[in-house]
């Protein structure tokens, strides 16, 4: 960024980010949550064997929940509104999921 | 200067320009984006490009702006570039309940009769005391069940706080004794950690109390309304006598060791007697090490509200007050004005706030029969957020943090300052319209010239003691 200096904590964080990314923040993110899965919430991570089985909720079973308008997290998913073949390689979640496209927002 | 800032609107086809404020400050031109929190100052190009913007829209902004000046607003949070498509917003869930904090009202007993109380009848909140089924006393069974409650439900939080509270705490000593010894240990035993606060009128601190109160940690906050004169009148016995010199006896026992841990002052501003400056002087006089405001909550129209003037001559007297925090700030010396603190921890860390406080999310607060409420001012007001026997009410505390979030995203959304204050104090609102989550419309100026207030303040202190607010608030939990 050169036009604009970041001044506290959170601009000087936007300043630093590399990638051209939005930085609004979805509102999933908020200050009250302190928990491990403040970020990942429901645990779309992976866990420490490298599988997502041991989640408490591992994304295969509820990947196209969080696709529609609807959803309580936005950024898990591409909204299939605007990206309705984000998942075209990608027949059967459980086994192919690694085929997912990568969405880039357009901001 | 221009409080409206810029509202959210859509220059072009699937471009918006997001809310955020443009201030000055220390000789230079700053911005807040209201959407990412970040604070940033402007390079010329950029002010030259936002001002295009907000006039001609994106059509105009764009032959000026070269050099990716409209690429920077859009990465900051200012400006949304490109076609978007699609709801512009997503429900979402609300955060699930993790107390850090409980709030135990010890009784509904109170040994003054302050004339802006809102419990009392008159200001339109049905008093609790006379509510039906509510005993005004905590057994301590229900202390017992109330900590419990706070333990098994505060997640991973390893360390939890406990706000002793009233109606007047100190008429309750004995079960505040057995409530810290007993919460000590029962967190111990789950391996967690608790602190303690009170808050209390003053007027029945003794020597052994504060003796109590200093060998246990435990944070107190005094009401206390400012010089004789204004405290007599705001905070006297049901009798009419004055409670002043009572409380300036509880203080002085709170500060009379070296060692005496700080103690914080509350002073509810009511009608007639604003005179900030002269308040907080006198505070600090007593030994008090922190001072913070509040307007009184008052219904409209009743006799207690501020006037607009008044809440002016308020601002005037903060103005003075940041003016002496930052100053404190660079002479290495601890500010003593709390407003300022908080205001300053929230720009800080720039987090977006989509509920005006912690109640029914990071806070509960539990009636003297333990029943539970977002917080101590709703204790009695609208729905219980369930009780310690039959857990929480999950409905009930969805439709009061939709009510929240829907006040936010309606009236609040396209206000700069939303992070700030995120629609106001429900009970407040309730007193003043009747309805929790009614925005605070009436304190919407004043609030933004106290935000703008703290984001200058922020930019001093940020420019002449770089590592102050990062150091304070890791000391205070906070950062």
């Amino acid at each position: 960024m050169k036009h604009l200096k970041g001044v506290n904590r959170k601009g000087k964080r936007i300043e630093k980010e590399k990638a051209e990314l939005p930085v609004v923040e979805a509102q999933g993110s908020i200050p009250f949550m302190h928990t491990c899965t403040s970020v990942f919430n429901p645990g779309y991570e992976i866990d420490w064997t490298g599988s997502t089985k041991q989640l408490c909720t591992p994304i295969e079973t509820d990947l196209f929940g969080t696709t529609d308008m609807y959803c309580w997290w936005p950024g898990q998913a591409p909204d299939t509104y605007n990206n309705p073949d984000w998942n075209a390689d990608c027949t059967r979640a459980m086994k192919d999921w690694m085929k997912l496209k990568v969405v880039k927002p357009e901001w | 200067m221009d409080l409206v800032g810029n509202i959210a609107r859509r220059p072009g086809a699937g471009a918006a320009l997001l809310p955020h404020f443009r201030f000055t400050a220390e000789g230079g031109t700053y911005l807040y984006a209201s959407e990412s929190g970040g604070v940033f100052r402007l390079e010329d190009g950029a002010r030259d490009a936002l001002a295009a913007l907000g006039k001609d829209g994106l059509g105009g902004a764009t032959a000026e702006a070269d050099g990716g000046v409209l690429e920077d607003l859009a990465k900051a949070g200012i400006l949304r570039l490109g076609e978007r498509m699609g709801p512009e917003r997503c429900a979402i869930a609300h955060p699930p309940l993790r107390l850090r904090t409980l709030v135990l009202m010890l009784t509904y007993s109170c040994n003054l009769a302050c004339r802006y109380c809102y419990e009392d009848r008159e200001e339109g909140c049905a008093s609790p005391v006379q509510g039906e089924g509510t005993p005004g006393e905590m057994s301590p069974e229900s202390l017992r069940e109330s900590v419990r409650f706070l333990l098994d439900h505060s997640g991973n939080h390893r360390k939890v706080s406990i706000v002793l509270f009233g109606g007047e705490p100190l008429l309750r000593f004995p079960l505040l004794r057995a409530a810290v010894h007993e919460a000590r240990a029962m967190a111990t035993a789950k391996g967690k950690e608790v602190s303690f606060s009170l808050t209390t009128n003053g007027t029945l601190l003794t020597r052994e109390i504060a003796g109590f109160l200093k060998e246990n940690g435990i944070s107190v906050c005094i009401s206390i309304d400012g010089p004789r004169e204004i405290h007599d009148r705001n905070r006297p016995y049901p009798s009419g006598r004055g409670s002043y010199e009572d409380v300036a006896r509880g203080i002085g026992f709170l500060k009379e060791d070296k060692d005496g841990f700080p103690a914080a002052a509350r002073v509810t501003l009511g009608h007639g007697a604003v005179d900030v400056r002269k308040t907080f002087d006198h505070l600090r006089g007593l030994g008090v090490d922190e001072v913070g405001f509040a307007p009184a909550s008052a219904a409209e129209g009743s006799g207690e509200a501020l006037t607009g003037e008044e809440l002016d001559r308020v601002l005037d007297g903060f103005r003075e007050l940041a003016a002496e925090y930052a100053d404190d700030v660079r002479g290495r010396r601890m500010p003593a004005f709390s407003n300022m603190t908080q205001i300053l921890s929230l720009v800080h860390r720039g987090d977006p706030m989509p509920y005006p406080c912690g109640a029914g999310i990071g806070m509960l607060a539990a009636d003297p029969s333990g029943v539970l409420y977002p917080c101590h001012r709703l204790c009695g007001v609208g729905e219980s957020m369930g009780d310690p026997s039959r857990g929480i009410a999950a409905e009930a505390r969805t439709r009061f943090l939709d009510g929240a979030r829907s006040r936010r995203e309606s009236a609040c959304d396209v206000c700069w300052a939303k992070n700030f204050c995120a629609g106001g104090c429900y009970h407040d609102a309730y007193l003043r319209q009747g309805n929790l989550f009614a925005p605070s419309i009436h304190y919407c100026r004043w609030i933004k010239e106290l935000f703008l207030l703290g984001l200058q303040t922020y930019v001093r202190i940020q420019k002449e003691t770089p590592t102050f607010l990062d150091v304070m608030l890791g000391e205070r939990g906070i950062a």
